[in-house]
């Protein structure tokens, strides 16, 4: 069962900014939602297989480049770009 | 009343007839069309973006210009509502969501450029659950989208707004998303047919992706014919997505159509899971599904009992693998590329821009999937929750491999319950997954479904009788489905909304 710490942390870990007042909520439903999936345990899995996938195998193509899109099109869903290239506010520091 | 009012209402081969007749043309049912959905969406709210005149009318015109000259298939010239999860091209697709409010796809999803290909009519982008994560409608960022049956209940989700679209009879025809239950259960809901394709049948190309082992791609539409037409025009190998099989598509309109025509149901084995009439069903629910066991078993099918032992555990399963795989999918959205971008960062480092723009983009549903699926992953749990749910993903795949091996066709209800209220489930995400618990073992097996109205409650609410069938038998469930609704067409009674229309009242 995550704690509230694990909750931090876990958010940290997947870039996701939660404010003060979301997090005992967040804390809240996750432990009901944990409990529901507690019953998994019962199971026995010994010696058996995960599938990770639905059905077939995947079908591959010809390893052979194709014309990208056009480079203002992909830059007009930019929040913000400046000659060309995505542009981002300064940024300092950071994990390393 | 108009005769183009009727045939928006009408069943799929009155309209597609009247079409290929040049009784009327795409232009008149795209002008109707886009007048009801304009016309409902401040009380129904089943479109986030209404398609633009100039540009779903020269669809049309192009349609007609087509059946004009002697051109006929399946889709050509009917108004078609597409899930606001698929992209098209010049068209906002938000996902339901403030992080892609202004996106502008820049391609078609293949199942768009073949709608667009065969001549269907493009009249708006359907409300959803945000990112398809929910079962209500009510995560959308646009607002939830009501139930053309009662608006003061929700029209199931994620794919709301599009069965709502069709509910309302504002489209004949619309493409939803089906995760974990998105297309069948609000077809049940809203009294519709809708069908979940086996998984690879259609392409995922230009959909945001929630769960790519999970989601597909498929149709909705009044009765089973209509899917099939539907289903017809998107299916088949698609170069784009390595997942989507090689298999050619059938011709599922004829199949559907022969099936449908057969005198009786002599050979068709189904299949009834106990696990399915279990706690938490409604009794309006196991009756109108014993009904149509009944109705099965008088035209000629047997009945046999089946087990699925594993049901049980679908909804751990079903929730740790698709919260696992949405925490990667989700993991593209940095605001930087393209999504939503904080105005409140002036200066910090770069994963705390990320996680402002983030946790601004992203609703609460949404937020607490990606928490829980980067949990179920992260290092010293991913033992114990995402592989040991891949391994009963496994035992619930032999399940149904045992269960076919002795029915065709395995029948239970859709949902445990008829729509419910709006807020009565959004508190508890418990009971909310709930209502999806008849239909998440499919997708975690891959299986093609189907869900089809079976009747109404003491309420008036309609009811959905769930169809599954073997891996690429799709057409199995449409057949049965359109064979049920030939023998029964009082289950394609028209919403409140739908028989306002109708009537020339405005709804």
């Amino acid at each position: 069962m995550p704690t509230s710490e694990d909750v931090i942390r876990i958010a940290r870990l997947a870039r996701l900014r939660l404010d003060p007042d979301e997090l005992n909520p967040m804390q809240e439903k996750f432990n009901r939602i944990f409990e529901a999936f507690a019953s998994l345990n019962e199971v026995d899995t010994h010696g058996i297989e995960p599938v990770f996938h639905a059905t077939e195998a995947m079908a591959l193509r010809a390893d052979v480049p194709e014309a990208p899109l056009a480079r203002e099109d992909l830059l007009a869903n930019a929040p913000d770009s400046f000659e060309g290239s995505f542009r981002i506010p300064r940024v300092v520091g950071g994990e390393e | 009343m108009s005769r183009i009012s009727d045939l928006l209402n009408a069943d799929f081969e009155t309209l597609r007839g009247a079409l290929d007749r040049r009784e009327i043309s795409a232009v008149e049912l795209a002008k109707e069309s886009l007048r009801r959905a304009r016309a409902t969406n401040a009380s129904l709210n089943a479109f986030v973006t209404v398609a633009e005149d100039s540009d779903a009318l020269g669809q049309a015109d192009a349609a007609d210009v087509r059946l004009d000259a002697g051109e006929r298939n399946a889709v050509l010239g009917l108004p078609v509502a597409v899930k606001d999860l698929i992209l098209t091209k010049g068209h906002r697709t938000t996902a339901a969501s403030r992080m892609l409010e202004k996106f502008t796809a820049p391609y078609d999803a293949t199942v768009a450029s073949r709608l667009k290909r065969d001549g269907a009519v493009i009249v708006g982008k359907a409300n959803l659950d945000e990112f398809a994560m929910g079962s209500s409608n009510e995560t959308s960022f646009f607002g939830p989208c009501r139930n053309p049956w009662d608006l003061d209940r929700v029209p199931g989700g994620s794919s709301g707004g599009s069965a709502a679209a069709v509910a309302a009879r504002v489209s004949p025809f619309s493409l939803g998303t089906d995760t974990g239950g998105s297309i069948r259960q609000p077809a049940g809901f809203c009294g519709i047919t809708g069908l979940k394709p086996t998984y690879g049948r259609v392409s995922r190309y230009g959909v945001v992706a929630f769960a790519s082992s999970l989601d597909q791609v498929g149709p909705m539409c009044a009765d089973a014919l209509g899917c099939a037409a539907l289903l017809e025009s998107i299916a088949g190998p698609c170069a784009h997505d390595a997942t989507s099989s090689k298999r050619e598509a059938p011709k599922f309109l004829e199949e559907t159509r022969r099936f449908r025509d057969r005198e009786t149901l002599l050979g068709l084995r189904i299949g009834v899971p106990k696990e399915y009439f279990g706690e938490g069903l409604e009794p309006d629910v196991r009756a109108a599904i014993g009904n149509s066991l009944a109705a099965l078993e008088s035209s000629g099918a047997s009945i046999v009992e089946i087990e699925l032992p594993q049901t049980r555990y679908a909804l751990p399963v079903y929730y740790l693998v698709c919260t696992a795989e949405a925490s990667a999918n989700l993991a593209r959205y940095d605001g930087i590329h393209f999504g939503h971008r904080s105005e409140k960062f002036s200066e910090g480092t770069l994963e705390e821009l990320y996680a402002m723009n983030r946790g601004e983009g992203f609703g609460d549903e949404v937020k607490r999937r990606i928490l829980l699926g980067t949990y179920a992953l992260s290092s010293g749990y991913y033992d114990a929750y995402y592989r040991k749910a891949s391994q009963v993903r496994a035992l619930i795949r032999r399940d149904f491999e045992r269960a076919f091996e002795r029915c065709d066709v395995i029948a239970g209800p859709t949902s445990p319950t008829t729509a419910f209220r709006l807020g009565e489930k959004s508190d508890d995400p418990v009971s909310m997954y709930l209502s999806d618990v008849y239909t998440l073992s499919l997708n975690l097996a891959g299986l093609p479904g189907l869900s089809l109205n079976a009747g109404f409650d003491a309420k008036g609410l309609p009811i959905g009788l769930q169809l599954m069938s073997r891996w690429w038998e799709e057409s199995t469930l449409l057949g049965t489905a359109a064979f049920l609704q030939k023998r029964d067409p009082s289950t394609l009674r028209l919403s409140p909304v739908a028989a306002a229309f109708a009537a020339g009242v405005q709804p």
